[in-house]
């Protein structure tokens, strides 16, 4: 104790220091992997604020255009996938999918309820890292059917009877790195359905066993349009990273459509170390596709899925306006079902959270019968009520879309375009090309001369062909 | 009378369709021409047809089968047989990388010798390599059985899950995890079952190897394979 003067004691034993580098939260990482001896699980996402699509907003009509009534006026939503190739391109009444997301790292109930719910709002849904469960192909009249580099479950029988195949390269959780399930899901049908010993840490490979790199990709595709015999379209995901680039090399390849999932993209168990240091974000990564699709001259030809922290209908609608062809939600439909309620508070607190913080997915141990195959939690989240959710979730992310479609003057969604849309920040805009609120400049527009140019001006010569 | 198909002239996609056509029909054997180890040809063929190809196939060829058996007269590009459920594939000459990669079933025997990564990811069913195999074979192996005849190079078994490798020739570095077991008289019966039909391996000194288990689950105290892992 000591005294000021002022007759003010001041105890120094309990000042207490505010570090820059040295955050209670920083504090608690180091002394956990001073316990585990390894990196970290979690599921949800990246936890670090990235630049993202709010910090857009939309230029509706006033006095210089006139705008549709927001509330009535028809406004097309239907979207079509897989154009280029297919002879049955995937039909869905709303631009809004849902991603892939295993049997495994979800429960059946999870993944039926999701098939379900998708349906009757006219959408698709995706498999995952581990194949298709018979539950979810029951309850999904769109299904993609994923191909991942575990080839857990890989059946040219499933393949069959999707009505899309989509290679998948990587996630934008963690892009160049595969998948974990960790042992506690690892359940008798799971590891029946992946050949895999029962209770095993699952770390899946992040290269496909029969092919490796671009040249093989259009091998690759070749093989699954001859075992549909070209009837549906094979969609080729990516984590972005290198984005502009691997648009071109998967669109010469012979994508029909390319899934860009963003750094803010969700996993059920990912190090996380490298969600908050891996990839590039959805609105970053949405331009950079979109610009090589131009270079290409394949824009509209070759369809756009993005994904990765897509929320609301804002963002929904954004990313149509920055190019994109329809959005994937994957996170965001596992909080229509229920992640993160507040329900069964007591289960949260066994695992040392609480709702609307938990990201415990990696456990098995989901409070609300998502994430587990545990028979007691899975019962928490019966199909019906999960349909009923997502349903509901769907419908009101088009209704929120089609509100900024009809205040731009838009007669269908896939209308929106980057002059409708202005940026709030200066990273923003030199993102997207978009020009900042007030101004009419578009920071670091165009990105090629700026990003590519020899100094006079004139693009490389790949730029100038079309890339590679 | 067997029925041909001849590569000469068509694309890959009418050859495949040609296939699929006689197959559903009821082919017991076809022939095909000129492959000119063209990449992806019998692909996904259900029916228990005898596809032969009077040559060399590329990559991707005699994949994603359930029932089909072929024979390759010449050589395979990369991943032949790979993700098969069940059927047969015995290539007369050698093979490229990922021989079987990922197979859940039915059986692929390459005579001669083979790439890099053969039997990558198996879940099933069974690969025979009659000379040597490259680096890494056997990696992230998961189910069923390999074996190589001849040599194999650093790496084989790495990471692997579970089943069993069985090499006749020398080894060299083991891959992470991928540990020796004794061979018993039913490993040597199932090795005669799976070599002799094809004039494969006769006295073989065979080594078998299989999975330690210490990259199931992590443990602290094992650091080192995590870190030294291939």
């Amino acid at each position: 104790m000591t005294d000021h003067g002022n007759g003010e004691a001041v105890d120094f034993r309990r000042w207490l220091h505010q570090h820059a580098v040295w955050t209670p939260d920083v504090i608690q990482d180091i002394q956990l992997k001073a316990e585990l001896g390894r990196y970290r699980y979690r599921g949800m996402s990246t936890t670090r604020p990235v630049p993202n699509m709010d910090d857009l907003t939309f230029l509706p009509c006033t006095l210089s255009r006139v705008p549709l009534e927001g509330y009535r006026e028809r406004c097309v939503t239907e979207t079509v996938l897989g154009t280029r190739f297919a002879e049955r391109p995937v039909r869905l009444k709303i631009p809004i999918c849902v991603v892939g997301m295993s049997f495994g790292a979800l429960s059946r109930n999870a993944k039926a309820g999701i098939g379900l719910g998708a349906t009757r709002a006219g959408t698709s849904t995706t498999t995952g890292d581990g194949g298709m469960h018979p539950l979810e192909r029951e309850n999904s009249e769109h299904l993609i059917y994923q191909i991942c580099p575990s080839h857990y479950g890989n059946s040219a029988h499933d393949m069959a009877s999707a009505d899309a195949v989509e290679i998948v390269v990587g996630q934008g959780a963690k892009p160049g790195t595969g998948g974990v399930l960790l042992g506690a899901k690892v359940s008798d049908e799971v590891a029946r359905m992946r050949d895999l010993p029962l209770g095993v840490d699952q770390r899946s490979p992040v290269r496909h066993p029969d092919f490796i790199g671009p040249a093989d990709l259009r091998l690759k595709i070749e093989q699954i349009r001859e075992a549909t015999d070209w009837q549906i379209p094979v969609y080729v995901k990516i984590g972005a990273a290198r984005t502009r680039d691997d648009v071109k090399l998967a669109a010469k390849a012979g994508a029909d459509v390319i899934v860009i999932d963003g750094m803010e993209g969700g996993s059920a168990a990912t190090p996380d170390i490298l969600y908050d240091h891996t990839g590039i974000p959805t609105m970053a990564a949405i331009c950079e596709a979109r610009r090589a699709l131009e270079d290409l001259g394949l824009l509209g030809e070759v369809q756009i899925v993005l994904q990765g922290g897509i929320k609301n209908g804002a963002d929904v609608a954004k990313a149509l306006a920055l190019g994109a062809d329809a959005v994937g939600v994957g996170s965001a439909a596992m909080i229509a079902l229920g992640c993160n309620s507040a329900r069964y508070i007591e289960d949260y607190h066994a695992l040392g959270t609480e709702p609307g913080h938990c990201a415990h997915c990696h456990t098995g141990q989901c409070p609300v019968g998502i994430t587990t195959q545990d028979e007691r939690l899975i019962e928490r989240l019966p199909v019906e009520v999960a349909a009923e959710r997502v349903e509901n979730f769907l419908n009101a992310l088009t209704l929120e879309c089609q509100m900024f479609a009809r205040a731009c003057g838009k007669q269908d969604v896939h209308d929106l375009e980057p002059e409708d849309l202005r940026a709030l920040t200066l990273e923003a805009s030199m993102i997207t090309g978009i020009p900042l609120v007030g101004t009419d400049a578009a920071f670091g527009a165009p990105w090629a001369h700026r990003m590519h140019n020899d100094g006079a001006g004139h693009l490389p010569t790949s730029d100038v062909e079309g890339g590679h | 009378m067997d029925a041909v198909v001849d590569c000469a002239g068509q694309t890959t996609r009418e050859v495949n369709r040609e296939l699929k056509r006689l197959a559903a029909e009821g082919a017991a054997e076809i022939r095909v021409l000129h492959p000119g180890a063209r990449h992806c040809l019998g692909v996904a063929i259900f029916e228990p047809v005898l596809i032969r190809f009077a040559g060399s196939v590329g990559y991707l060829c005699c994949t994603l089968g359930d029932g089909a058996r072929f024979e390759v007269e010449g050589d395979a590009g990369w991943s032949v047989g790979a993700d098969m459920h069940a059927g047969s594939v015995v290539v007369h000459g050698g093979a490229g990388t990922n021989v079987g990669a990922s197979m859940k079933g039915g059986s692929v025997v390459v005579k001669g010798s083979v790439g890099t990564r053969a039997g990558i990811a198996g879940k099933g069913g069974t690969v025979v390599v009659g000379g040597d195999a490259g680096y890494m074979s056997g990696f992230m192996f998961q189910k069923g059985v390999l074996v190589v005849c001849g040599d194999v190079d650093d790496g084989i078994g790495d990471s692997m899950y579970a089943g069993d490798i069985y090499v006749g020739g020398s080894i060299g570095e083991p891959g992470s995890d991928c540990v020796v077991r004794d061979l018993t008289d039913a490993d040597e019966r199932l090795l005669h079952e799976l070599c002799d039909p094809h004039g494969l391996g006769p006295k073989r000194a065979w080594t078998k190897l299989g999975s330690g288990g210490r990259l199931h689950n992590f443990d602290k105290r094992e650091f080192a394979i995590w870190r030294e892992a291939m």
